[in-house]
């Protein structure tokens, strides 16, 4: 008998292809075999020996059966135990093929977590911004935020939150469709007075808002559900933040003192870190309006119908969902209106959500960073493609070890696994470095161009480390996939055969499909940054009417300095005068309204037509001003004359139109010495009809996007609200000036709370956020795709020009000079360059015109902005091709023929 | 005439086929055989439970099968005591003598 050792070296036959049962078959017949010969030669007849072997093996059947259930659950157990040990196997193999290339795996997880980091930032700021609650609120679907809806035929639809306390009594009086409801107003307040005086946000709220929302006390406790009207003391809950940086504590604030506004407020709480209301907004404390809204809104505040001032924030009655609050609270307010005889008898309510990306009246900064977030995975995708095209070329120079592999017995779908697994393994390390990225980033984004959101701790939560996660699996599968494809399609067992050299054959289409895919994603990007980019530049440097650079608005509280409206206005001229004074400044002028900031408007009546009727844009907006304003603001004047010192308060009462009222009401007539009444005056019997002296140029006031409305002006020495700020000309540089100027107010009037002297430039920066925002990010994306997809197309010919050496050797010894040898390289790059283009341009221009809305005066289809980011795409192109091209140049005939 | 054979004890056939194994690999039919021929047929095994047995402790770890031909090239397949299987075979042999000593000595107790 051979023993078992040899047996099995030289017989091994594979465990696969064998069934259980067969063996099971086979060792039973020769059992039943051999015993029967063993009867027979014992002298039993042949059927007797047959028979006496079945009896004493016994019941065939039932061992059968257990013996192949033993056999099945065995070769079960091992497969299983091969499988762990060859995956364990192949994931060692893998790490160790990545150690002998250190620098493919950098710029590998690089590239990645470019992709994956630029992803999870803006996942991570859409999703704290506008896909969640505010941070403590319970949002458990019976919190609606109450939003408004009016359409008017010349107007269209506008969405907006505010309404008056009136309003807001009567629905919270009406019970249902909502259990509760309550109101906050955002308040800027000036905090402590004369040079350590400060600026803070002040939430007015409702007493009932924190149990509404369901937020708890940090510490001490929140205001008495009784303070609706009046408090017994003017009281304050601070944020967390605030009590940190105010008091050193959470617990050491609660019974601290604050000077705000006019009040001495005493702290009785603090918020929970983050909580800032039912808005995402930066807050630093909150006070009743009981306490708070008489000095910010008027003595009146609870009673005047005429001022829309706060937004509400309801719980809805159980069962109700925010259809059927929408129905019932449009026909609350709608029988509000009817008492009330305010236009409110037409308009609807929308019981909306709390989170802001599923609010009615979404902001364009919220839209932009929403697609933003869609065009970051663009980036990833141009990533995951270099990658992709990075491991293919790994791979077609691994061929002949994994072609050993498969001569070695490891099956195609488990050599398919190891090198997804290498994908996922390298998406891993990029994922963890995108988190670092994304920490990172965050914060800077936050501090720059999302700044006027208040949000607590870091980016990275439990949320984004599960998005980077899933989106490191995905990176990885889609960048593993092609080096799969490879083990495939290509005949890798050929590779062993002599003859063929490592490294040849053809040029992997999948490869020039991956960098086609890269290009046509960049166009992509570049298009959509040079629309932003253009809608910045046409925003930021759209004429506005007047000059935005080198001027400063200060806004002084004189009302809190004097009440008396003589001794205000002596103020008012010794602040001009003392800023006059001030080396640098140019000239100084007082304005009732802030382009952008505050409007003021005016319904017309003609003397002989009769009121006018409304005017698309609104208006007409009214300002006073003195003398000077229209030169300080750098202002033209078209025809009259500007105030002089002349118009006092006795003269007859002028007025300054702008050339939008003068088309408005007098089209094709010279307005100048016409006169109209205002619609507040002609309520009174002697109302003067204001002199038309003078026509200036249009001014945006309103919002950049819109055309400028009609407009006019008053001397301030006939006309002079309370309201006021003070424009401040300088000739040199802004910056230096603004504490200059703040300080000579305070000289002039050391009893002053903060006083907000900014240069003018800020102003018009809010306005521009959104454009400069996607402005910057998008080309932020662009720059990115480009990058890396030009590292791909540099890696791909490169990767070309190595294979085609003995090919280029041979045209050089055939005489084939240095250019011929460059354009033939540099044919290939611009032939995926032109590809990657025209793939791109057929995504671009149908997305595009997505964008329309959210673009600044910028057409989707702008042609110079399409042949720009072709320029680029093939200008980098020609880049990316001209190094190897010209290592192409350098390959001699001899030593290439030599290598044979 | 033979005496009837003796109905196996629970568990004792595993410690026999080890036992069998120890004199180096053999097939299920010549397990079967040797156990038969040095009992002298005093023993009842039905060969279904042998190979139960077989199966049983191959799968447990001490006996380990390979598939091998005989002289006349039949496919068979060979049983080996595995090193699990030798200690295994110590531990129940010290256990059985144990056993069948203590059942001795109150049986022959007088």
């Amino acid at each position: 008998m051979i023993s078992g050792p040899r047996l099995r070296r030289l017989f091994r036959l594979p465990e696969k292809g064998r069934s259980v049962e067969a063996d099971v078959d086979a060792e039973i017949a020769y059992h039943l075999e051999q015993t029967e010969r063993e009867l027979r030669e014992r002298g039993m007849s042949d059927d007797d020996a047959r028979s006496e072997a079945l009896r004493r093996f016994g019941d065939i059947e039932r061992f059968r059966t257990s013996l192949g259930g033993i056999g099945r659950a065995r070769a079960r157990r091992r497969r299983r135990r091969d499988a762990w040990e060859g995956a364990w196997q192949d994931l060692a193999r893998s790490v160790r093929s990545f150690r002998r290339e250190p620098s493919l795996v950098a710029v590998v997880a690089l590239t990645l977590a470019l992709g994956i980091g630029v992803n999870a930032t803006m996942f991570g700021v859409v999703d704290r911004l506008l896909l969640r609650p505010p941070p403590h609120v319970r949002d458990d679907g019976t919190l609606s935020r109450l939003f408004f809806q009016a359409e008017s035929p010349s107007f269209g639809r506008v969405t907006y939150r505010s309404q008056s306390y009136p309003a807001f009594d009567h629905l919270r009086r009406a019970r249902r469709p909502f259990d509760d409801i309550a109101a906050t107003f955002d308040a800027r307040m000036s905090m402590g007075r004369g040079a350590s005086a400060r600026r803070v946000v002040v939430l007015l709220v409702t007493p009932n808002l924190f149990s509404l929302v369901g937020v708890t006390p940090r510490a001490g406790r929140f205001f008495p559900p009784d303070e609706w009207v009046s408090a017994s003391e003017p009281t304050a809950v601070v944020t967390e933040t605030f009590a940190t940086r105010e008091f050193g504590s959470a617990e050491a604030a609660v019974g601290e003192r604050l000077d705000v506004g006019k009040l001495s407020l005493r702290v009785i709480g603090v918020t929970p870190a983050g909580f800032a209301g039912v808005d995402s907004r930066k807050v630093d404390l909150f006070m009743t309006m009981a306490a708070g809204a008489a000095e910010n809104i008027g003595a009146e505040w609870r009673t005047t119908p005429n001022m829309r001032w706060l937004t509400m924030v309801a719980r809805r009655l159980p069962g109700i969902d925010p259809q059927q609050a929408g129905v019932a609270g449009t026909a609350a307010i709608q029988r509000y209106g009817r008492e009330a005889k305010k236009g409110d008898s037409t308009i609807t309510l929308i019981a909306g959500s709390v989170i802001p990306a599923r609010q009615p009246d979404g902001s364009v900064q919220g839209r932009i960073s929403v697609w933003l977030a869609g065009v970051s995975f663009l980036v990833l995708l141009v990533a995951c493609a270099n990658v992709a095209n990075l491991l293919l070329a790994r791979t077609l120079r691994r061929r002949r070890e994994l072609a050993v592999h498969l001569a070695l017995g490891i099956d195609r779908h488990r050599l398919s696994l190891a090198l997804l697994a290498e994908g996922v393994m390298l998406a891993a390390l990029a994922g963890a470095l995108s988190l670092v990225a994304a920490r990172w980033s965050g914060d800077l984004l936050r501090s720059t161009l999302l700044s006027e959101y208040g949000w607590e701790g870091s980016l990275v939560d439990g949320r984004l480390v599960a998005y980077t996660a899933i989106a490191s699996l995905v990176a990885g599968v889609l960048a593993g996939l092609a080096p799969v494809a490879v083990t495939f399609r290509v005949p890798l067992l050929e590779s062993l055969r002599a003859g063929v050299r490592e490294g040849g054959g053809r040029r992997s289409a999948l490869r020039s499909a991956l960098i086609v895919v890269q290009g046509a994603l960049t166009v992509v990007l570049l298009v959509g940054a040079g629309l932003f980019v253009q809608s910045f530049t046409r925003a930021s440097t759209l004429d506005l009417g007047y000059r935005a650079d080198r001027l400063i608005i200060a806004s002084p509280q004189a009302g809190e300095v004097t009440r008396d409206s003589v001794e205000r206005e002596a103020l008012w001229e010794q602040f001009a005068a003392r800023v006059r004074a001030l080396p640098g400044v140019v000239s100084a002028d007082q304005s009732v309204t802030t382009p952008f900031e505050s409007q003021w408007t005016a319904e017309v009546i003609l003397p002989d037509r009769g009121e006018l009727p409304p005017l698309k844009g609104g208006g007409p907006y009214v300002n006073a001003v003195t003398p000077g304003y229209f030169e300080t603001m750098g202002m033209r004047l078209v025809k009259g004359r500007t105030f002089t010192a002349g118009d006092v308060a006795g003269s007859e009462q002028v007025v300054v139109i702008n050339e939008a009222m003068a088309r408005a009401a007098w089209p094709g007539a010279d307005p100048i010495g016409k006169c109209f009444r205002t619609k507040d005056d002609a309520a009174k019997d002697d109302s003067p009809c204001l002199t038309i002296v003078g026509i200036v140029n249009d001014v945006r006031i309103t919002t950049l996007g819109e055309a400028p409305p009609a407009h006019f002006f008053a001397p301030l020495t006939q006309w002079r609200p309370d309201m006021r700020v003070l424009f401040v000309r300088v000739d040199d540089a802004t910056e230096p000036l603004v504490s200059a100027v703040r300080r000579a107010l305070l000289e002039v009037a050391p009893a002053l709370p903060y006083t907000r002297v900014r240069p003018f430039s800020e102003v018009v920066d809010v306005e521009l956020r959104a454009w400069r925002l996607g402005a910057t990010l998008f080309a932020l994306f662009g720059a990115l795709g480009l990058v890396v997809a030009a590292i791909g197309l540099y890696s791909v010919i490169a990767h070309d020009v190595t294979q085609r050496r003995r090919e280029i050797g041979v045209r050089v010894a055939l005489g084939a000079r240095a250019g011929q040898v460059v354009s033939l390289v540099l044919r290939d790059g611009l032939r995926y360059g032109a590809l990657g283009l025209a793939a791109g341009l057929l995504i671009a221009i149908p997305a595009s015109a997505r964008l329309s809305a959210l673009l600044f005066q910028t057409s989707p289809h702008e042609p110079t902005i399409y042949l720009l980011a072709a320029g680029v795409l093939l200008a980098v192109a020609v880049l990316a091709t001209l190094v190897p091209a010209r290592r192409a140049v350098t390959v001699h005939p001899s030593e290439v023929l030599r290598e044979e | 005439m033979p005496r009837e054979p003796l109905d196996l004890l629970q568990g004792t056939l595993d410690v026999l086929v080890l036992k069998t194994l120890t004199w180096g690999a053999r097939h299920g039919y010549g397990i079967a055989r040797w156990i038969r021929d040095t009992t002298g047929n005093e023993l009842l095994i039905e060969d279904g439970a042998l190979y139960t047995s077989l199966h049983r402790m191959e799968d447990r770890g001490w006996l380990s099968a390979e598939w091998g031909l005989t002289e006349d090239n039949r496919r068979v397949k060979l049983y080996q005591l595995t090193t699990s299987g030798r200690q295994e075979l110590r531990a129940r042999t010290a256990q059985w003598t144990r056993y069948a000593r203590a059942v001795a000595s109150v049986l022959q107790a007088t």
